[in-house]
């Protein structure tokens, strides 16, 4: 078998959708070839990547809430302003004018009623975005944090996937990086000890 | 008819049942052997055990064997400056099989391989109370951090491979 015919089996064999016979072709010809192996752990890692993207069931996001501040608090929201009254009967009157034809005068009332509702729409919508921005950027949101001895969480970075985590006793916390070449840290804290714990714990 | 038509019904089935045992050929019961063999060899993991001592100071210093990881050590655990490697251990788990280790504070870490999957390899980690199925990708590893220990923090590095 070719190595192109190996390639193109690559993908049912990551499905587990090859007969017997020929997946243990495929799987000799993985331990022979390590070009091959990398495509496969690529195909698997994406597959693998996209079912816990659907399939995360719970998330632990105080990390990620606060990554999400921090980025906020950089950025300078700059509130878009809805047009002014005069700004928007400029415009359906300049519609309604460019008109040549008296019928068409109706034509442009019908219009610039339509576009006087679609601005004033158009300007709710905004102030509603901006509002919320707002909103998102000056306050402390509540923080998702499982209960003291009983906790699970879940998270991914390139390498890294926390199925599971639970302490019986203290706080637990996977804290992931921005970085993928960075580690994962699986942390846990017992309060009476004292050790220096990361934000959120 | 209805007799004639049963009787192709019964025959049919007969033939759907009998074919697979008969179409199975001696050397494909020998390939399953195989087969499983390779599977055995596929799930094994390599793991890489560094146990570290971490404490608070003034000046940095990381002990030369774990030197590779100063970039890391520096930017999750700012907060500590000296790390020192108290032991190093490498394994290669079967499927199923755990990786124990007595730590410095009195605990026991024990690290199960749970086997291979989409390119990943579960590892079950069990110290001191904290549970946890990690899912590492082939040479990526992480950090276990937090619990006390001789006026510092236990660190333990984890890096998992395919052998």
């Amino acid at each position: 078998m070719t190595e192109q015919e190996l390639k193109e089996l690559l993908m049912p064999y990551a499905d587990g959708e090859l007969e017997p016979a020929l997946a243990a072709q495929v799987e000799q010809a993985l331990t022979e070839n390590a070009a091959l192996r990398g495509e496969l752990e690529e195909i698997q890692t994406i597959s693998a990547l996209a079912r816990t993207a659907f399939e995360a069931p719970e998330a632990d996001l105080s990390g990620v809430y606060d990554g999400v501040m921090a980025r906020l608090g950089l950025q300078e929201v700059k509130p878009v302003a809805a047009p002014s009254v005069w700004e928007r009967a400029k415009t359906w009157m300049g519609e309604f004018f460019r008109f040549e034809h008296p019928w068409a005068l109706v034509g442009g009332g019908l219009a610039a009623a339509a576009a006087v509702l679609a601005i004033n729409a158009a300007g709710t919508s905004e102030q509603a975005s901006t509002t919320e921005q707002a909103t998102i950027a000056g306050t402390e949101g509540p923080r998702r944090r499982g209960a003291e001895g009983e906790i699970k969480a879940m998270g991914r970075d390139s390498g890294i996937i926390v199925e599971h985590l639970e302490a019986q006793k203290g706080k637990v916390k996977a804290e992931f990086d921005d970085d993928p070449e960075a580690p994962m840290v699986l942390w846990h804290v017992v309060d009476e000890e004292n050790t220096v714990a990361p934000k959120g714990l | 008819m209805k007799r004639m038509a049963k009787g192709l019904a019964l025959s049919l089935m007969l033939g759907a049942v009998a074919l697979p045992a008969w179409a199975q050929p001696a050397s494909s019961i020998a390939s399953q052997e195989d087969l499983s063999a390779r599977e055995e060899a596929f799930n094994l993991a390599r793991v890489s055990l560094d146990v570290i001592h971490a404490k608070p100071g003034t000046k940095l210093e990381i002990a030369p064997e774990i030197a590779s990881f100063e970039r890391f050590l520096t930017s999750k655990f700012p907060d500590y400056r000296q790390f020192k490697r108290l032991s190093h251990r490498e394994e290669t788990l079967a499927e199923k099989a755990q990786l124990k280790e007595a730590l410095p504070n009195g605990t026991q870490l024990s690290l199960k391989n749970l086997g291979w999957k989409n390119g990943f390899a579960s590892i079950e980690l069990d110290v001191d109370g904290l549970q946890s199925v990690v899912r590492v990708k082939d040479g990526k590893g992480f950090f276990q951090a937090g619990r006390a220990y001789d006026g510092g923090m236990l660190l333990l590095s984890i890096e998992v491979s395919k052998p």
